[in-house]
């Protein structure tokens, strides 16, 4: 303890050398600090609109529909109504569930014909379950208007269709038949998939089952009213309903998120490459400073040697000062790094759309705990290591040569 | 004044070898992190060029612009013609033509909807070389009725090469068309999303199915991508710009642009980090240097030096060491680029992508030439201000250091 005071104490003898020090050290924290967080914020908000745009939290198919179901999506329907329907509509932590069914066929505007993939969704549930599939054009779907159809900008722009639109909606029914029907543009959407802008469509689940001759559903997607939650509630459900007798699986957004996950495991890695070279800054700052000090001191530790200082005493004095720089910048830079990501947040970074989607976005800055500790960890143990150098040579100092450096 | 400058950096060897070690640091920093990401670009560039548009595109005049909406009407009905003209042109490898189609390719349960192109197998097969037969086998100029399907078209109707399949879609005329293929083999290229969606057919096949001789466009291979913008002001001059369009292919690639654009803002603020980095050590350095020598600056200008004199010394010191610093910077840094690219980086699949790859570390001279700079220019600019606050000190007061 006497040591941390002694070194705080050595190190405002210095003020300037020790004010660019813990500026260096600052410096990187903070620099750490807002790349992180513009990176967390990256995920977060990746995490929040794939999930609120297309997957949900859950989603809940019969047994093997991500495997084959998209070769015989007839056989994996689920049922209109089911025991496990009202069973999960009650646990604690889900918020709502809601049905979707999934087909693909061609859609006709006048002379022009694409093919499309089509999602019959519930219109009233999934204003709340898709709040990030965002209506850009006209108005989102309506159970009052059963043959408004919302399609993704990029599919609209392939087929030059504007809202009023009339359009033809071409499907193979599960018999083996045609079946058409026609219906209206009534929004464009987009979400941050470019790919699922580009063929997608949703209209009300109702028509949808009309047109394919089915009831029922694909997929039921679940919606909680926490993300963090969605592994304990994945478990609960999953103990209730075992897939042998249920013959329907339970699977969360995390596995089907495929972007999503590649993304988290590059940003990660290139994070890496900035925490090391932050790491570098405080060693090369830090080891300069102490240095300095060790040379400018010499005379000092040959006086404390003289009066009977350990060897060992010198170096833990010396390792002090460096620790307690690494701990003043850690922790200056850590609040100014979160008062500025604070500050860039209420701006907001104008971001170009990133590859894959086709809308830019307004970047936040997210400093997690998690990110601030390890933030402060850097800076305090690299400083430390970074003087254990200079400490060594000061303790290594013969007496008496120290010594005559006190003129 | 050089000599002078240059005897006192050799003074106090740790704490010059520690201002180097700081500057080099930097300047490797750069280098590394520059043709890594040049790397990136490069990797990028190939890839698309050889799996998806080769490297100029040339149209019917308002494809772009219509070519979505009613494909047909905007139709090279002549290619012969075309191909021949721009063969005479230099660094042209090859000119393919293709056909564009979106159809519904059914497995006889289910559908789905598909984009294809019809091309000539013997020509593209050389141009594709970052598409991978992931199963099966390439198409040859003898399958008439052969079709490639992409791994994601594949998986999600559940065939395998040597099932038939059948493509549906609307002929120019407005009829409804059948044609029954043989899946040849399974391709996958960079990107997830062509493979979710792109078939391949022969050319052969394409017009049958279309029952027209035009093709869509005519795609232009090059013997060097640099090349690019060069061939392509060479043939808007040769065709007419009425009757026909071009594209390179940084205009068709939506996800490299993408991506180059998120990468050069990432980059620089990676720059901005490692110049405050290399401003803040060097600034440290020098601050303790001018600190220790208070006295013999005053003994310089007691013995009648100018102030003037004393801040140019200081400067002049710094420069030396931010010229070596750098020097030895771009040397290691080449030196480590070249070594890390002979071993090559994993890297895990890049979001939107199927497969991993080997990144490597790029030495391009106007990176290496600019991190040079940086590392220079930090230095002097750290020195500036001590040097300025060392000259203006009292004399008498600096004497007293002594």
């Amino acid at each position: 303890m006497l040591d941390l005071l002694f070194a705080c104490r050595n190190l405002t003898r210095h003020r300037v050398r020790s004010a660019i020090s813990l500026t260096a050290i600052a410096f990187g924290v903070v620099a750490l600090l807002l790349s992180g967080g513009f990176i967390e914020w990256i995920f977060f908000a990746m995490r929040r609109d794939t999930i609120h745009s297309l997957l949900g939290h859950i989603q809940i198919v019969r047994t093997g529909f991500f495997a084959a179901g998209a070769a015989d999506p007839f056989a994996f329907l689920l049922p209109e109504t089911a025991e496990v329907l009202s069973a999960v509509q009650s646990a604690s932590s889900v918020r709502m569930i809601t049905p979707r069914l999934s087909f693909s066929g061609i859609l006709s505007r006048g002379e022009s014909t694409v093919s499309f993939l089509g999602q019959g969704v519930d219109p009233e549930k999934e204003k709340e379950v898709s709040r990030f599939v965002t209506i850009s054009q006209g108005d989102a779907l309506s159970s009052s208007d059963p043959k408004g159809v919302i399609l993704g900008e990029g599919l609209a722009e392939s087929l030059g269709a504007k809202i009023g639109d009339r359009i033809v909606l071409l499907v193979n029914t599960p018999s083996g038949g045609v079946n058409a029907v026609e219906g209206h543009v009534r929004g464009l959407f987009y979400t941050l998939s470019k790919t699922f802008n580009d063929s997608a469509l949703r209209l009300p689940i109702a028509t949808a089952r009309e047109l394919l001759r089915v009831s029922g559903a694909h997929t039921w997607v679940v919606l909680l009213d926490d993300t963090d939650k969605t592994t304990a509630t994945l478990n609960l459900l999953r103990r209730r309903f075992p897939p042998s007798t249920a013959k329907i699986e339970f699977v969360p957004w995390y596995d089907l998120a495929d972007f999503y996950n590649k993304t988290v495991t590059l940003y990660s890695r290139q994070m890496h490459v900035v925490k090391f070279i932050i790491a570098m800054i405080v060693v090369l700052s830090i080891s300069n400073t102490m240095m300095m000090s060790v040379l400018e001191r010499t005379g000092e530790v040959g006086t404390l040697m003289a009066l009977g200082f350990k060897s060992k005493k010198i170096l833990a004095l010396f390792v002090a000062e460096g620790f307690m720089l690494g701990l003043g910048g850690g922790l200056a830079g850590v609040v100014l790094g979160t008062a500025l990501a604070w500050i860039i947040s209420a701006i907001g970074i104008p971001m170009p759309p990133a590859p894959g989607m086709t809308h830019g976005f307004t970047g936040e800055i997210l400093v997690t705990p998690g990110l601030a500790l390890v933030a402060f960890s850097i800076a305090a143990g690299t400083s430390t290591l970074a003087s254990l150098y200079p400490a060594w040579r000061a303790s290594r100092l013969n007496i008496v040569d120290a010594l005559r450096h006190n003129r | 004044m050089w000599k002078l400058a240059f005897r006192n950096i050799f003074r106090h060897q740790a704490r010059t070898a520690l201002t180097l070690a700081a500057i080099s640091f930097g300047v490797i920093a750069l280098i590394l992190a520059g043709g890594f990401v040049q790397d990136i670009y490069i990797q990028l560039r190939e890839a698309v060029i050889h799996s998806q548009f080769g490297h100029l595109q040339v149209y019917r005049a308002g494809f772009g612009t219509f070519g979505r909406r009613s494909p047909y009407q905007y139709m090279i009905s002549n290619p012969e013609r075309t191909v021949a003209e721009l063969r005479q042109l230099e660094h042209v490898v090859d000119i393919m033509p293709r056909v564009n189609f979106s159809a519904l390719l059914s497995n006889g349960r289910s559908s789905l909807p598909v984009i294809g192109e019809g091309i000539d197998p013997e020509k593209e097969v050389k141009l594709s070389s970052y598409m991978r037969i992931k199963s099966g086998r390439q198409i040859s100029g003898a399958d008439a009725f052969g079709i490639l399907l992409g791994e994601g078209v594949a998986n999600a109707l559940k065939v395998s090469p040597g099932d038939q399949v059948t493509l549906l879609l609307n002929t120019p005329e407005g009829a409804l068309n059948t044609l029954d293929l043989e899946v040849l083999g399974v391709f996958q290229t960079f990107a997830k999303d062509y493979d979710d969606r792109a078939v391949r057919v022969s050319l052969s096949a394409a017009r049958q199915l279309l029952a027209t001789k035009a093709v869509h466009k005519l795609v232009i291979a090059l013997t060097d991508s640099n090349l690019t913008e060069k061939v392509a002001a060479r043939v808007r001059q040769t065709l007419p710009p009425r009757e026909f369009e071009l594209k390179t292919w940084y205009e068709l690639a939506d996800f490299y642009q993408k991506a180059v654009d998120l990468y050069q803002r990432y980059f620089a603020v990676l720059r901005l980090i490692i110049l405050g980095m290399v401003l803040l050590s060097v600034a440290n350095s020098v601050n303790m240097t001018i600190y220790e020598r208070t006295g013999e600056f005053g003994t310089l200008m007691a013995l009648g030096n100018r102030r003037g004199d004393v801040a140019t010394l200081i400067v002049v010191e710094m420069l030396m060491l931010g010229l070596i610093g750098s020097a030895v910077g771009v040397v290691l840094g080449v030196a480590l680029a070249t070594a890390v690219s002979s071993v090559g980086i994993p890297m895990p699949p890049v979001p939107n992508t199927n497969t991993g790859y080997t990144a490597l570390i790029r030495v391009v001279p106007a990176e290496v030439e600019r991190a040079f700079l940086v590392g220079l220019f930090a230095t002097l600019a750290a020195s500036l201000l001590p040097a300025f606050k060392a000259s203006r000190r009292p004399v008498v007061e600096a004497l007293r250091h002594n």
